[in-house]
């Protein structure tokens, strides 16, 4: 028997390609073959990993186990409908696609697809493991019966203890307030929303704060210029946009970061407030989607978003140390559910309850 | 799950809301839809022919290997001529299948790009518009105001 996964993209550094890897390696050391096939494969990923193409399809019999990750529509997904393998979906969520619209038409139509598709994937399944319980809501309302358990994506702590970038960590680390916010420059995580409230921060209580931006906005360039335009109309300056960056600078912004700021509208989980958490950064988020799950009651959740409002909570946070202290004590309680040995048990409790159940 | 030392959120908030009332802070800055409504980049022409046929070429990006099996034969004819499609079909599917997949990708890269250049059309169209705006005013600006030299 053979426990394969399947992803429509792998790519360098994403949270669900991490997921992947970390899962495949899992797997193989307790004891199964294994095997990932991707669509689209980054080259830096196959340097290091065995990948093979997702088409034509693996042939697989009906003792072997597929886990497909699924969050965005693909040709593939038409296609393992027809497989006879016992099928597994791993659900990551999907951005609607509503927030799209006026910036790319491929998202646009992904998501949408993607979203009418989920319903008619319902029956395709034979178990499903959603990343939160907002996810496993999501596919409840699309119409999945079968059995669905939560578990929270696996994350190799043991990366963030590689070096960080000096040049960042020289730059940077000095006196000034770093304030920091992870992911693609996409319409649904808000940026314009931390912008904002920089501003407000900036204006009313720190005019030397820095504002640091960190990932890519390939294919949504109307969105950046947007953002551009805004910061410029506000007149604040130390807005650092550094666009998509190597591991080890990832590692020197949260060295350096004093607050992480997240003002996203939708996220299935939210990889960087478990980092933030690792590297003792105080969070300061906005309720939606996943996040209050994630967060569990560690951070600061914020259930309105007025930019004054969230400025001085960022101002305490940098200016109180005992509240700070009590935010990070919080977020490291919170952050050992998330331990590698506790999610990776989970899951082979999960996989294996499944194999045992024919 | 562990025990939880998160801090009373709601009266930091609460805290906060008070010291911004005593301070006298206001919000009056540019808000982002203003921006956005201001440059009007990637504005969605939704009335746009060509996007109602890019909907349309969307929709039918996909095509499909299989059609209905029909026969309109009678008799014993009728009876062997469904099975004997379905083993061509069968025979046939190593070879149709693949290259199905791929028109199926060609398709969607074709309907993707034609849809992304829309979009990019649209958005120094309107890029344009503001900026040849932004000359107008200043241009009206700089031929407005009196020369130094004159006005001492």
């Amino acid at each position: 028997m053979r426990v394969i996964q399947m992803v429509s993209n792998i790519s360098f550094g994403d949270a669900i390609g991490n997921d992947v890897l970390a899962l495949n390696d899992l797997l193989n050391c307790a004891g199964y073959e294994t095997a990932i096939y991707a669509e689209v494969i980054d080259p830096r990923v196959a340097e290091n990993h065995t990948i093979f193409s997702a088409l034509p399809l693996p042939g697989l019999n009906k003792d072997d186990v597929l886990i497909y990750h699924l969050c965005i529509n693909t040709p593939v997904i038409q296609k393992i409908k027809q497989m006879k393998c016992r099928k597994v979906a791993i659900y990551h969520n999907v951005t609607p696609h509503e927030f799209f619209l006026d910036h790319s038409f491929s998202l646009f139509t992904s998501c949408k697809d993607i979203r009418e598709e989920l319903k008619k994937l319902a029956g395709t399944f034979d178990y499903c493991i959603a990343v939160s319980s907002f996810n496993r809501d999501d596919l409840i309302n699309n119409g999945f019966t079968c059995q669905i358990d939560v578990r929270p994506i696996l994350i190799p702590f043991g990366d963030y203890e590689k070096p960080p970038s000096r040049t960042i960590i020289d730059k940077y680390n000095d006196n000034n307030v770093n304030i920091f916010f992870l992911g693609r420059v996409v319409p649904n995580k808000k940026q314009e929303d931390v912008i904002a409230a920089f501003s407000c921060y900036v204006k009313n209580h720190n005019p030397n704060a820095r504002l640091f931006i960190v990932g890519s906005s390939e294919g949504m360039e109307s969105y950046r210029e947007q953002l551009d335009e805004y910061i410029s109309l506000l007149g604040i300056e130390n807005v650092i946009f550094t666009e998509k960056v190597p591991f080890d600078e990832i590692l020197a912004y949260y060295k350096i970061a004093d607050v992480f700021l997240c003002m996203s509208e939708h996220e299935g989980f939210c990889v960087p407030l478990v980092e933030a958490m690792y590297f003792d950064v105080p969070i300061v988020a906005y309720a939606s989607s996943a996040i209050p799950e994630t967060l569990a009651g560690s951070g600061v959740l914020l259930y309105e978003k007025d930019p004054l409002v969230t400025a001085g909570i960022i101002d305490k946070l940098v200016t109180d140390e005992n509240l700070r202290n009590s935010v990070i004590e919080g977020q490291r309680k919170r952050l050992m559910d998330f331990s590698y040995e506790k999610t990776s048990k989970l899951f082979l409790e999960y996989i294996e309850n499944f194999i045992a159940c024919k | 799950m562990c025990g939880r030392a998160g801090i009373d959120a709601k009266s930091l908030i609460d805290g906060v809301k008070q010291d911004i009332l005593d301070k006298g802070y206001t919000y009056d800055d540019i808000t982002f839809s203003d921006v956005q409504e201001e440059m009007l980049f990637g504005t969605v022409k939704r009335s746009d022919k060509l996007l109602e046929n890019i909907f349309i070429l969307k929709e039918h990006e996909g095509v499909s290997a299989y059609w209905d099996l029909r026969t309109t034969s009678k008799g014993i004819l009728g009876l062997i001529t469904l099975p004997v499609k379905r083993i061509i079909r069968k025979l046939v599917s190593f070879y149709v299948e693949p290259i199905v997949a791929q028109q199926n990708e060609v398709n969607r890269l074709v309907a993707d790009s034609v849809a992304d250049l829309y979009f990019d059309i649209n958005r120094m169209r309107d890029r344009i518009e503001f900026l040849e705006k932004e000359n107008e005013s200043l241009s009206s600006m700089l031929h407005d105001e009196p020369d130094e030299r004159t006005a001492k």
